[in-house]
């Protein structure tokens, strides 16, 4: 078990304390929760991209922003003419991006199994939350206009039955493949995976996403970048870690509360729950894209 | 004459089973592990006789619990928590007796025992004195506290103390000992607040109408395989650390 791990434990145990008798957790609370986090811990782990990419790779800051701003507005252009396709690749390019951070040290080597692992862990965590959370969910997102176009994706059916295909898929990958993971290790990866499933069903879901979110996932991500940066650059500390991912992380909380400004003056025509998960999924690929090569990189 | 107090025991009640199995298996386990304390070397016959005292005290509450539920089909909430109070300390002492060699201080063991009764004494006022009908404030408040013994100590097995004295130990017995007995911390232990849930306002309670009854049956066969297997545990190591010293000696 590693610290983050554990302090994945301490929090879901805690959460499930605290909720499982207080009759539930005021929605508005759990956003202003949910926004803290992420704002403090789950954007900053992404505004890293630059300094991890060019550390690695020979080309100019120039052709990477270039690059990254080219995905952003080309995903961009796909929200305004196909939501519902747009919001898919969101769940896609997530769910492979979390199986990636989770599982990326058992599997090194780019191929197929280590691309199914991937893709198949994120994809039972984002069933599991979907099914459990299924009526609030629906909920959330049929109250806006804009956003109801999505309830499409949300079939409760369809994410009963990827939750089990990829559980399935998942045992049956592990089973067959050459990668051999220690015994005391899928103990415990399973023991995080069926404690994400028990956070998903009892606690409400924005609260339980966030917890999985900026512990489990964010937070991982952070530790992995500082590792890496320390060894790449001489005297680097936390001081100097938090000095580089103040700026993109900046830029991100600027960038969203101006977005957050255009809707509140109606230049914008969409909800905010729209714009967040718009603005979200459009930092999320880039990231990804980055992330991938983060880990494929030769340690060698 | 003899037979005249013995309770019919209803076909169709899981619950009066794991009773009655509970304290024979628990009565067995203490049995053998008092007569196989001849067959360790001396290091170890501490760490077999807490064991055999686990299981024993267990044994001596799940009779009296036996009767109890038998003659009243309620929960022995009581009774439960009394057993608990005596044999989670006991099973942070196996803690300390197994990384004694590597260093291990008396100040561990008091954290260790200071924790446990934390966790239990908190848990036992959430449930015992609850307010009629449950209070969500007064539930809440002493379920985190008593989560946080809980969390002391799971750390202490995983990362704190415990864990890294096993590590320089350099006895692989003892890592493997202490690893899987930390195993047994973080699952086998965390089956005890699905019955706090059930407590009424608890979300087990509301979502699927459990009570306090309805868990005798998890809590008996998790009281068994936690205490059981964690002398097992202990044993497993102290026959195989003797074993090794006979060879090298």
């Amino acid at each position: 078990m590693t610290k983050l791990t554990f302090s994945f434990i301490a929090v879901i145990y805690i959460l499930v304390s605290i909720t499982s008798f207080s009759g539930g957790i005021d929605i508005a609370v759990q956003l202003v929760i949910a926004s803290a986090a992420i704002a403090l811990v789950g954007i900053p782990h992404g505004a890293m991209d630059n300094v991890l990419y060019l550390a690695d790779h020979a080309v100019s800051p120039f052709w990477f922003y270039t690059s990254y701003l080219a995905v952003i507005a080309a995903y961009c252009t796909l929200w305004m003419f196909l939501p519902i396709v747009s919001f898919v690749l969101f769940l896609g390019v997530s769910a492979y991006h979390f199986g990636e951070s989770q599982l990326s040290d058992y599997y090194k080597e780019a191929g197929f199994v280590r691309g199914a692992m991937f893709f198949l862990w994120g994809v039972n965590v984002l069933s599991a939350l979907m099914y459990y959370n299924h009526e609030d969910i629906m909920m959330a997102f049929g109250a806006f206009e804009d956003a109801s176009v999505l309830t499409a994706v949300f079939d409760e059916y369809f994410w009963q039955y990827a939750l089990m295909v990829s559980a399935t898929a998942l045992i049956f990958i592990l089973g067959v493949s050459k990668t051999k993971i220690s015994h005391s290790s899928l103990m415990m990866e399973l023991y995080v995976l069926v404690l994400i499933h028990l956070s998903f069903y009892v606690l409400p879901f924005v609260l339980a996403f966030t917890a999985y979110f900026v512990v489990l996932h964010s937070a991982r991500v952070l530790m992995e970048e500082y590792d890496f940066l320390q060894r790449h650059i001489r005297q680097f500390d936390v001081k100097k870690f938090i000095k580089t991912l103040l700026p993109l992380t900046l830029v991100s909380l600027v960038g969203g509360s101006l977005g957050v400004l255009l809707v509140e003056s109606s230049v914008l025509e969409v909800s905010y729950l729209m714009l967040a998960v718009v603005l979200l999924s459009l930092i999320t690929l880039p990231h990804a894209i980055v992330m991938s090569g983060f880990y494929l990189r030769d340690e060698g | 004459m003899l037979l005249l107090n013995v309770v019919a025991i209803p076909k169709d009640d899981p619950i009066a089973f794991t009773f009655f199995t509970g304290y024979m298996a628990m009565l067995a386990a203490s049995v053998f592990f008092f007569f196989e304390r001849s067959r360790v070397s001396d290091k170890w016959k501490l760490s077999l006789l807490v064991s055999g005292l686990i299981t024993g005290i267990a044994a001596i509450h799940y009779y009296y619990m036996r009767d109890y539920y038998m003659a009243t089909g309620e929960n022995p909430t009581a009774l439960r928590y009394i057993d608990w109070t005596l044999t989670v300390p006991l099973m942070c002492v196996e803690f300390y007796l197994l990384t004694k060699g590597a260093g291990a201080k008396i100040g561990l063991l008091w954290k260790l025992i200071l924790a446990s009764v934390w966790m239990l004494v908190a848990g036992y006022i959430g449930e015992a004195f609850n307010p009629v009908g449950g209070s969500a404030s007064h539930s809440v408040m002493w379920g985190v506290i008593s989560t946080l013994g809980y969390l002391y100590i799971l750390y202490t097995a995983w990362f704190g103390e415990v864990a890294q004295l096993a590590s320089r130990s350099g006895d692989p017995l003892v890592k493997r000992g202490v690893s899987i007995l930390a195993w047994f911390i973080l699952v086998g232990w965390a089956i005890y607040p699905i019955g706090y849930m059930c407590m009424p306002g608890g979300w087990l309670n509301s979502a699927f109408g459990w009570s306090s009854g309805s868990v005798d049956l998890f809590y008996n066969i998790a009281d068994a395989i936690n205490k059981i297997g964690f002398g097992l545990v202990v044993y497993s190591v102290a026959i195989q650390a003797t074993a090794n010293e006979r060879v090298s000696s």
